[in-house]
């Protein structure tokens, strides 16, 4: 699974045009050898600046790279809330690179589905999941959107796995605090801290910070606060802007 | 309504009521409070006017005196500056306090870890005392722990006081990109294997089964519970060294180590630590490319800026026996 986004890395390249790609292929392969070092490196998110740069650097060569436009958006999306939107400012910012990824790839699930995410768009997730319904981050995608509009249990029909991720369990926890079932959330929460499984390119925190934040708003909301401001520190303390205001409260 | 002044059980040493000025030698610390706020409640803003003279942080709120603040003051150098307390919008709301920082010192530096959140990262300075003013920004571990990939744990960098080690290429094979020291020569072998440069001379395989990268990264993965498939590691290691489509490698020198160029080992009574002051090898790239650099949290260690930590260098404050004082986080500011 940790192979997964590779995967899906590779075989968007192989969508390019013959004469193109063989200057795009080799291109494409040296972004992707950066991509090879996420897992096991300290700091995941410098390896996503260095991938976004090199993404955005190769775009200029390669625009027709839905690969290329999916590091982009997908490396601009993890640094927006770690470095206040200003790793890609010279790019115009996450919406913009995120706009671009979309206007030249708009046929990739990877792409619309973190298009979907920024722009917080029932229809991008929709057409995330339509374009490759077996793609479990466009699934987690839209059913975090269809909670936030209040479609609890069609929010929990789509977001299930088959194999157990930490991405799923976290999403399954945030649509559950979202439909005011906190003792459920906490327990998916606690679930997602535990499944080192990964469904897309992603730095390890980003799951430990969300589920940290969706667990102690849930025992906030069970009246657990001593418990629930724990929590909340960790995810402060992880970058969780939401824990950061609660707790500067 | 505020004022400065000493409460509690704050040190009355150096201190003149009368004229609210605080006396302090180079490498010491005093402390001050603040009495009220702005004429709505308002928080006041409390600052230095030359941070190359002192510095201030503010010290975790006591239930027990609800209307005081507390200020740690350490002196930096020689000279004199003043505190102040402003409203938000501006303008001072209290009477300054006058500091004079007195005498010599030989160099040290101190790091207060938790002065401010800067995106998501907690960020901190290491300010030069017995120099001329200087401070760097550095980012330690963060400051509520949790557990991360391949055993590790990312902590906070444990307050006390360290002495720099020598200046090294960081090897720790616990994290597979740094079993190769920063700048290490590589070259492809008859087999078609990476190798790098271990010593003038003596090359050792990096990529296939028996690498050392390989082998570290398997390590890694194992210790997270997961059972990686030693054909697919060789994959992986193999695709960060070499250009699958030339079969040549991607770089003639190693610059992906986790520590980045120089590591300097924070030495506690003279015995190695599991901490660093260090760089990262994406921020030396930014760097080096004339990018912002965003520093990230570490796992305990200290994170510096590239080009911040060769200033550092060339002035001679980052050398081997340099005394090096953590200080905790809930030391905050200043803004």
């Amino acid at each position: 699974m940790r192979n997964i986004c590779f995967t899906i890395c590779f075989s968007l390249g192989a969508a390019l045009g013959q004469a193109q790609a063989l200057t795009c292929a080799d291109i494409e392969a040296g972004v992707e050898a950066e991509v090879l070092r996420v897992p096991t490196a300290a700091n995941q998110l410098g390896v996503f600046r260095t991938i976004g740069d090199e993404a955005v650097a190769a775009l200029r060569q390669c625009p027709q790279s839905a690969t290329l436009w999916y590091l982009a958006a997908r490396s601009a999306e993890v640094l927006e809330g770690p470095t206040n939107g200003q790793a890609f400012a010279e790019e115009g910012g996450l919406k913009k690179v995120v706009g671009d990824a979309l206007a030249h790839a708009g046929e990739s699930a990877p792409v619309v589905t973190v298009a979907a995410r920024v722009e917080s768009s029932m229809a991008l997730a929709r057409k995330a999941c339509a374009l490759d319904p077996r793609y479990q981050p466009a699934r987690r995608a839209l059913a975090e959107i269809l909670a936030k509009e209040g479609a609890f249990e069609e929010a929990l029909n789509i977001a299930v796995a088959k194999t157990p991720s930490g991405a799923m369990a976290l999403t399954r926890a945030r649509v559950l605090l979202a439909a005011r079932r906190p003792a459920e959330a906490a327990q998916e929460a606690r679930k997602a801290l535990t499944l080192t499984q990964v469904d897309e390119l992603a730095p390890s925190v980003e799951i430990y910070r969300g589920a940290e934040e969706v667990l102690g708003f849930a025992l906030l909301d069970l009246k657990r606060t001593e418990e629930g401001r724990k929590a909340l520190r960790a995810a402060a303390a992880a970058g969780s802007v939401a824990a950061q205001r609660y707790l500067a409260k | 309504m505020a004022h400065f002044g000493k409460y509690a059980n704050l040190s009355h040493k150096g201190w003149t009521e009368k004229t609210a000025t605080q006396e302090i030698a180079v490498g010491q610390n005093a402390h001050v409070g603040l009495w009220g706020g702005g004429p709505a409640g308002e928080k006041l803003v409390v600052e230095v006017t030359d941070r190359a003279i002192c510095v201030v942080h503010e010290e975790p709120y006591n239930p027990a005196y609800p209307h005081w603040r507390h200020f740690l003051i350490t002196a930096l150098q020689d000279g004199e500056t003043t505190i102040t307390a402003a409203l938000p919008t501006g303008g001072a709301y209290a009477a300054p306090v006058t500091v004079k920082v007195t005498g010599r010192t030989g160099v040290r530096l101190v790091f207060f870890p938790g002065e401010r959140m800067a995106g998501g990262t907690t960020e901190g300075t290491i300010y030069v005392v017995g120099g001329h003013g200087e401070n760097v920004k550095a980012a330690g571990g963060p400051p509520v722990g949790y557990g991360d990939r391949g055993g590790h744990t990312a902590e906070p960098t444990p307050a006390g006081n360290y002495v720099l080690g020598p200046r090294i290429h960081v090897i720790a094979p616990s994290w597979p990109m740094s079993a190769i020291p920063w700048g290490a020569a590589l070259r492809i072998n008859a087999d078609g294997e990476a190798e790098f440069e271990a010593s003038p001379g003596k090359w050792r395989l990096a990529t296939g089964p028996k690498g050392v990268v390989t082998q570290a990264q398997m390590s890694f993965l194992q210790r997270d519970k997961l059972r990686p498939k030693l054909a697919d590691v060789v994959a992986q290691v193999r695709g960060i060294f070499i250009n699958p489509a030339t079969g040549k490698l991607w770089a003639a020198t190693w610059e992906h180590n986790d520590f980045g160029r120089w590591g300097w080992n924070l030495l506690r009574n003279g015995q190695r630590t599991p901490y660093f002051m260090h760089t990262t090898p994406d921020d030396e790239r930014a760097s080096a490319q004339g990018k912002a650099v965003f520093l990230a949290n570490s796992h305990g260690c200290i994170h510096l800026v590239p080009k911040e930590r060769d200033r550092l260098m060339s002035a001679g404050y980052l050398k081997q026996g340099v005394p090096f004082e953590v200080r905790p986080y809930t030391e905050m500011g200043p803004p």
